[in-house]
């Protein structure tokens, strides 16, 4: 899974309750449940798709139909950046083609050009019009699997006892009618190893595996034969706390409001960030900001830790205002306190610190306490 | 613009010994150093900013020959050129970089951000991109790119307003 944290140390993660640890940008909080959760304790939905280039909303069901790529924009087939569309003009006559301004690749040579943009656009549609030339049998496989999976249901029990249940078993299940003719081996030579090296390639003509891999339908060997991709369309997807099954984010599907998202509960709106500020011989200064827009508490516990609640004012760059609420009962902890942070000095037993920190926080009228694990690793 | 005329602008870090042929546009800031032999420029060769053209010091290079830049060419900004022999009619695009002992032909395009390696020849009409792979230039038409770079000197040594010197050679 994709992370925004790194793994070298000195870094400072913090434990989810499932035991994974992340960085705190990585993860979300859901109020109803007061847990922090990390990206494997949420569960995604795809709200709607959309285009990287033409930021045009696509329905699930428009988006399924263009195979989940954009109809009007296409990428370069050698280097993935978004094609233009460019007009070469004559005398005689305008040709529109499809141009990379990065890499001033050109559709010149393969044929795609027309006499109008929209001769240009439908001269590439056959992309979407194409079949798979292995769809007929893929058909007929998976309509063999759904019949033995209903048969499976009929028979039901004597299936069921088995605990695993493997292909061969699906396949034995129906072996009396066959439905599907075994696919003839090719006989194929493969080059020798000698061979291989001594091949006259030019590297520089040859596909990469990504744009290979681009350009799907035809898996063309030479780049010149590659031609432009519909870029694959990007997804909004809503998350939900996998407890509670509540919304943890949602984004907006109406393109009118300028706030993207309806709802955005990450861990870092609401949780201290927390910063290493001096590395000492069996010691180490933190220092804690906080987001939130209310006095808030946190406790540390763990080895060499102070135990004592400690207050952080809230602070709003805007007002340039400081909500603080005077001194805490052990002010002498803290070294620095400056607007929304304070500095406190942690023992250092090892390279590996566990401290559990219990926060409290105010949200509109409600107080919320949560206790998280904070891992910092120093080498 | 009249003929035999180099526009030079302010601030320019120039080392050396430096021959630039006619209508050649040197934008602010940009350091062209011969340490260790001449630069040769040819005729109507546009060097804008941040551009670093170095015939770097003996221990570096240990046999060291003038620089020889042919005509119509364009360093866009933040370019690095080392020593290396170079063609006519090429565009070396946004920060990208030239090391030492390349051969670069006639009509290439070094497009934005690349680097190419040391000792590396470039055929005649090359597009440079990616990770150093090399393609064929289809779109190169020589006469047209003379025009275009003719009529962009006429506008950048209006635009300018700076010294103008005499060219050292036609």
């Amino acid at each position: 899974m994709w992370r925004a944290t790194s793994w070298n140390p000195p870094y400072i993660h913090l434990q989810c309750g499932c035991g994974k640890e992340w960085g705190l940008e990585d993860m979300f909080f859901c109020f109803p449940c007061s847990k922090a959760l990390c990206p494997y304790c949420v569960t995604e939905e795809i709200d709607s798709f959309y285009c990287r280039n033409c930021m045009e909303n696509m329905p699930n069901t428009e988006a399924f139909a263009f195979k989940n790529k954009c109809a009007r924009c296409f990428q370069c087939p050698a280097c993935f950046s978004t094609l233009q569309i460019l007009l070469n003009s004559t005398r005689q006559q305008k040709l529109y083609h499809f141009g990379c301004q990065s890499c001033y690749w050109d559709s010149m040579s393969l044929g795609l050009f027309g006499n109008s943009l929209n001769e240009l656009l439908m001269s590439n549609q056959d992309y979407f019009m194409k079949d798979n030339p292995l769809q007929d049998q893929l058909k007929i496989l998976i309509d063999t699997y759904k019949e033995a999976c209903r048969n499976r249901r009929k028979i039901g029990v004597k299936y069921l006892q088995k605990e695993t249940w493997t292909f061969e078993d699906l396949e034995n299940s129906v072996q009396p009618k066959p439905l599907i003719n075994p696919v003839q081996r090719i006989e194929h030579q493969s080059p020798g190893f000698d061979e291989l090296l001594n091949e006259d390639i030019n590297y520089n003509e040859i596909t990469s595996m990504q744009q290979r891999l681009s350009n799907a339908g035809a898996q063309p060997r030479e780049l010149n034969k590659a031609s432009a991709q519909p870029i694959p369309l990007l997804t909004r997807r809503s998350k939900r706390c996998k407890y509670c099954k509540k919304y943890v984010v949602k984004p907006e599907t109406n393109q009118s409001f300028s706030n993207p998202f309806k709802m955005e509960n990450l861990l870092v709106y609401f949780f201290p960030r927390i910063y290493i500020r001096e590395i000492k011989s069996n010691s180490l200064i933190l220092l804690l900001i906080n987001p939130t827009a209310a006095v808030a508490y946190i406790r540390l516990e763990g080895d060499k830790v102070p135990p004592s609640e400690l207050h952080l004012d809230s602070y709003d760059p805007v007002m340039d205002l400081v909500t603080s609420e005077g001194s805490s009962l052990d002010e002498s902890l803290i070294i620095e306190r400056e607007k929304n942070t304070i500095s406190i000095e942690v023992g250092k037993p090892s390279n590996d610190i566990w401290i559990s920190a219990f926060w409290k926080f105010m949200r509109g009228q409600d107080v919320k306490e949560f206790e998280i694990k904070i891992h910092i690793k120093l080498a | 613009m009249a003929e035999q005329q180099v526009i030079c602008s302010k601030n320019i870090e120039i080392e050396g010994q430096i021959a630039f042929g006619q209508g050649s546009v040197i934008h602010p800031d940009c350091s062209i150093i011969a340490e260790s032999a001449p630069i040769v420029f040819g005729e109507y060769n546009i060097i804008e900013e941040r551009v670093r053209i170095i015939n770097r010091k003996p221990e570096e290079n240990p046999a060291p020959l003038p620089l020889q830049i042919g005509s119509y060419n364009i360093f866009e900004v933040g370019t690095i050129i080392e020593y290396s022999e170079i063609g006519n009619y090429n565009v070396f695009e946004h920060r990208c970089k030239v090391e030492p002992n390349c051969k670069i032909g006639n009509g290439c395009i070094i497009t934005a951000g690349v680097r190419v390696a040391r000792g590396t020849t470039i055929p005649d009409l090359t597009v440079v991109y990616g990770e150093g792979q090399m393609r064929k230039n289809q779109g190169m038409q020589e006469d047209s790119f003379r025009h275009e770079i003719k009529a962009l000197t006429e506008v950048l040594a209006k635009c300018l307003g700076s010294q103008a010197i005499q060219a050292s050679h036609k």
